[in-house]
């Protein structure tokens, strides 16, 4: 009961001291334009311009002279503030859009680079295949040609062979004789009497008689 | 002062086996050539009515003596130098080729063998060639007759084949 009653007078109290308050703000303002509106009408205009003109002045020095230093300074810190926060905010829209794009980059420069690597590979597969089937081709080739260039040389030197024993056995034949008459001369050239001969050359005349006569036309 | 000399048979002048090819030939041919020139120098010189006769050699003194000729008389000599320009021209010449140097008594039969069964006043030239070993080669102007040994071996190279054929 009795902070209840506490409570009330302290509310007493308060709404008192408000209506007293506006009370005298409103004592104040009629004081402060009622009456000097009434003394100098002109005055008042003067000093107002001439505030507004000394204010002007003021303000091309300072333009924070119309606020006061904690004031401004209250000012710039919230500035500071909200310009910190603004930058906050945007660095992690900028930090959630650059993961984003490095996420979307990523995907896909490894779907490009798979795509291209694969392309790359069968490509390089099929080049393979067909540098292993050339070769294999060209092996053939040149397996074959040297096959049949190796039949050939054979046929050639069996024919060169025979062609050259058949041109020393013919060779041997041809000077056989010429062989066993130097042979012949050498040995008994000197030794074989023209008379001893001598009968047998005129038998051999005698049998070629006729024949010379025809030929000498006797 | 030459007497006309009597000849019965001018043609069938008769050579000695000596004396058998062209160059023997020429040289009576120069020989009396020789001594019809100094025969004529002589009358020349001098008025004399039986020449003086020069040397000569045996094979003109032996064509002499076969053809019954006398080399003082002047008719003789032209007529044997006549007869054996017409030789020498004329008469059928045989060649043939020994394989050595022949002995002269070979020669001479050879030369009376051709004079007796080819031509009497056949012409005998002779050769030497080594390589034909033994026998002769007779050649005539047309034709060879190779009775050599080294012939004989060509012609029976076949034979030499077939022998060398057989060794194994």
């Amino acid at each position: 009961m009795i902070n209840k009653g506490a409570g009330v007078e302290t509310r007493f109290l308060i709404i008192g001291a408000v209506i007293f308050g506006f009370l005298l703000l409103i004592i104040i303002l009629f004081l402060a334009f009622g009456v000097g509106g009434k003394k100098g009408t002109n005055k008042a205009t003067r000093s107002k311009k001439e505030l507004a003109e000394s204010y002007e002045k003021i303000i091309q020095n300072d333009m924070y002279h119309v606020f006061g230093k904690e004031f401004q300074e209250e000012l710039r810190n919230k500035a500071r503030l909200d310009f910190q926060r603004v930058i906050n905010e945007n660095a992690m829209f900028l930090q959630q859009d650059l993961r984003l794009t490095t996420s979307g980059l990523n995907d896909y420069m490894k779907n490009e680079i798979s795509s291209k690597l694969e392309e790359e590979f069968s490509a390089y597969k099929q080049t393979i295949k067909d540098v292993e089937k050339m070769a294999a081709d060209s092996i053939t080739a040149t397996v074959t040609a040297s096959q049949k260039l190796q039949d050939e040389l054979n046929q050639r030197i069996l024919d060169e062979t025979e062609t050259r024993k058949a041109q020393i056995i013919d060779s041997f034949q041809e000077h056989m004789s010429d062989v066993a008459q130097y042979y012949i001369t050498q040995a008994l050239g000197e030794e074989i009497d023209l008379k001893d001969q001598l009968p047998y050359i005129l038998r051999q005349l005698e049998s070629q008689q006729e024949a010379i006569r025809k030929d000498m036309w006797l | 002062m030459s007497k006309a000399v009597k000849i019965e048979k001018p043609e069938s002048i008769k050579i000695p086996p000596l004396i058998s090819g062209q160059n023997d030939i020429s040289r009576i041919l120069l020989e009396l050539e020789a001594v019809q020139a100094d025969f004529e120098s002589q009358k020349v010189k001098q008025q004399i009515t039986e020449l003086i006769t020069p040397p000569i050699s045996r094979r003109l003194n032996e064509v002499l003596d076969l053809n019954r000729l006398k080399i003082t008389s002047p008719g003789h000599v032209s007529y044997l130098i006549a007869n054996l320009r017409m030789i020498k021209q004329k008469a059928p010449v045989v060649h043939v080729t020994f394989a050595k140097e022949p002995e002269a008594v070979v020669l001479a039969k050879l030369v009376e063998w051709v004079r007796d069964n080819l031509h009497p006043q056949a012409l005998v030239n002779f050769g030497v060639q080594p390589g034909i070993i033994g026998g002769c080669v007779f050649r005539t102007p047309d034709h060879i007759y190779d009775l050599s040994f080294g012939g004989k071996l060509r012609s029976s190279k076949s034979l030499l084949v077939q022998k060398m054929g057989a060794i194994k």
